[in-house]
């Protein structure tokens, strides 16, 4: 009942003209950087990020968090119409809706996608509503060396996930504890690794530093290649599935949603990785797996309702602990944060506007990308014919504006620069950014938790581990670790014996 | 590989040069942690992994396990090129002001990288320059410097 309450409370707030407004443009926004292959919705946010600064927090959130989901919708029409994802989480959508579009079904497959992800993104949200304030309040009964251990999980979980290795991950990670030392300390308020420059008293911004390493590194990989996909011509017709489409995709949709949101809810997870299994798994159930790959409907709708649910469970642990699960979930913790709020247990207590807001806010947005999307679908079409080297300059320009216009030092455009150069690098070398911000944004709250339980335990290490929660918390990131070396050593071996073999 | 090599001896010299900071701040004692502990332990993880890296990279034939993230640089001076030419805008921007330097830089950067005809280039660079700054700095009053066009204001 007190949920309820608080849900009709949320549409007081998401229902008010300006609040409205920022979730149609967030979720029109989100479908445009899906559309788009140069840019995906983490740089997108990131580059979002100073507009937002002037703005109330709630519309801004609002804001952001659209283009987050918004994207996951936009990301399928490249995918079915040019057999590129517009963004990661999308891959999977190619397999089918691809060769659906092929066959003439491009209408269909485009309709299901924005049905599917429509459905399972309600279904996420009704998902968070329940387990986010559950969360929160088991989360209370934390103390300092249990949210020292889960946080500690929690990135190395990020790195476990990483595209490349753990090891790299973890030089990221520490790069990232490092530059979070910057500045200030809290306690005792001695200047850390400022080397007598006045722009580090005050910390390492983090809005150049993500905008670098996300935005500008993704103009950079941009500028290198060129975009190859080509437009399918042919006319998009019957947008709406058939009888028969829907009792082919319903139960996919059903079952890749409830997927999608368990798998979001785990940090390190990335909408891709759920959305992935779950294709495996409606092939494995599905009772012609042979025709996966050819252009079968359930093909596109489930992978499609997964990510969108997946992106939905993503928030839960982010505003019940305060603890982001991967690199959209860190910005959208940078948001808060630069806005004056500490996402924790008492988040959802403190800022109930906020967060009910937010969720009355998704369910609108989710209805509103339904009726946008569909016919916006030949708009959509019309942006792709965009040469790719002017958006990428306009890309290249909103980067330099908005970390620029912040605090209109060019000292921050310097730190722009330099992130852009590591992140672009970076990757080349198989180094990922993620690590680094969320480790840089955690950084703070894992010195001040290790600092509290040393002072409790009168020094001794001995309280992660004589605490059940803080136990189990790290027992888990030491599996997560020796798993990895186990991996890492198991694929040498095979190289040094494929090299024998030879 | 080279890479590898390189950023594993950064971080590693870095990682310790970070640890003296950390000893120089007060470290303090497990009991009392001081400020220096934590940039401390920073810089341990850092030394610690990227010597693995640096390690792994002398050791290893072949690094199988993240070849498939890596993809090497396509057009290796055009990037170099758009750096530089990034680094001159930062260094002119506050000083000729946005439009100028934008101007520039598009110019610059069209001319780079796609092969159009001049009056095309200078063209599409002032629409690009213009539009920009009546949207930053009119509309979303960014505060975009003017530079040397400042006397005319």
């Amino acid at each position: 009942m007190e949920t309820l309450q608080y849900f009709l409370y949320g549409f007081s707030v998401a229902l008010q003209p300006i609040n409205l407004f920022y979730c149609f443009l967030g979720v029109l926004a989100g479908s445009l950087v899906g559309v788009l292959p140069a840019i995906g919705p983490v740089a997108a946010v990131a580059l979002l990020l100073p507009t937002t600064f002037h703005m109330n927090p709630i519309s801004a959130i609002i804001l952001l968090v659209g283009v987050n989901y918004g994207a996951m919708y936009g990301g399928s029409t490249t995918a079915i119409l040019l057999n590129v994802p517009g963004e990661t989480a999308s891959v999977i959508t190619c397999l089918d809706g691809h060769p659906m579009a092929l066959q003439g079904r491009a209408g269909p497959a485009l309709g299901i996608a924005a049905f599917g992800s429509f459905i399972a993104g309600s279904l996420g949200v009704v998902g968070l509503m329940f387990f986010a304030p559950v969360l929160g309040r088991a989360a209370l009964r934390l103390g300092p060396p249990e949210y020292f251990a889960l946080m500690i999980m929690s990135l190395t979980m990020v790195s476990y996930m990483a595209r490349g290795s753990m090891i790299k991950a973890l030089m990221m990670a520490s790069w990232g504890l490092i530059f979070s030392t910057v500045g200030m300390d809290l306690i005792s308020t001695k200047l850390r690794l400022t080397f007598t420059l006045l722009y580090l008293e005050e910390g390492m911004h983090i809005i150049p530093m993500t905008i670098g390493l996300f935005g500008l590194r993704e103009v950079f990989d941009n500028f290198q290649t060129t975009f190859k996909g080509e437009i399918l011509k042919v006319k998009i017709k019957n947008l709406l599935p058939t009888l028969q489409d829907w009792k082919d995709s319903i139960f996919p949709i059903l079952r890749c949603g409830a997927f999608g949101f368990s798998m979001g809810i785990l940090p390190g997870i990335s909408p891709s990785v759920p959305t992935f299994i779950s294709y495996g798994i409606e092939k494995k159930l599905s009772k012609h797996p042979e025709k996966f790959g050819t252009g079968v409907i359930e093909g596109v709708a489930g992978p499609e309702a997964c990510n969108n649910a997946a992106s939905m469970g993503m928030q839960v642990p982010l505003f019940s602990l305060g603890i982001p699960t991967n690199t959209m979930n860190t910005m959208l913790l940078a948001a808060l944060m630069i806005w004056g709020m500490n996402p924790g247990p008492r988040f959802i207590q403190t800022s109930p506007d906020l967060f009910w807001g937010l969720i009355a806010s998704m369910y609108i947005g989710n209805m509103l990308l339904l009726v946008i999307n569909l016919p916006l679908i030949p708009l959509w079409v019309k942006v792709l014919k965009i040469p790719p080297v002017l958006l990428n300059v306009l890309i290249l320009l909103f980067c330099i504006i908005g970390v620029y216009s912040i605090n209109r030092d060019m000292p921050d455009v310097y730190v722009l620069m330099i992130f852009g150069a590591v992140g672009f690098l970076g990757k080349k070398l198989g180094y990922e950014g993620a690590p680094l911000i969320l480790a840089f944004i955690l950084g703070q709250r894992i010195e001040i938790a290790l600092r509290q339980s040393l002072i409790m335990s009168d020094g001794s290490f001995s309280i992660f581990l004589t605490r059940p929660l803080s136990a189990v918390f790290i027992v888990i990131t030491l599996a997560i670790t020796i798993s990895a070396i186990i991996g890492t050593v198991r694929a040498k071996i095979k190289v040094i014996e494929s090299d024998e073999d030879f | 590989m080279d890479g590898d090599r390189i950023s594993g001896l950064f971080g590693f010299l870095f990682g310790v040069f970070i640890i003296r900071d950390g000893v120089r701040l007060d470290i303090g004692g497990f009991h009392q942690p001081g400020p220096g502990l934590f940039v401390l332990l920073g810089g341990v993880f850092l030394a610690i992994f990227s010597a693995l890296i640096l390690l792994q990279s002398i050791l290893a034939k072949t690094i199988t396990t993240d070849s498939e993230t890596r993809g090497g640089i396509e057009n290796p001076w055009v990037i170099v090129f758009i750096f530089m030419g990034l680094v001159i805008y930062v260094l002119i921007f506050e000083w000729l002001g946005f439009i100028i330097t934008t101007f520039l830089l598009v110019t610059f950067l069209l001319r780079l990288l796609e092969q159009k005809k001049w009056w095309n280039i200078l063209l599409t660079a002032g629409v690009i320059t213009l539009s920009t700054f009546i949207i930053f700095n009119v509309f979303l009053k960014s505060g975009l410097p003017k530079g040397i066009l400042g006397v005319f204001h």
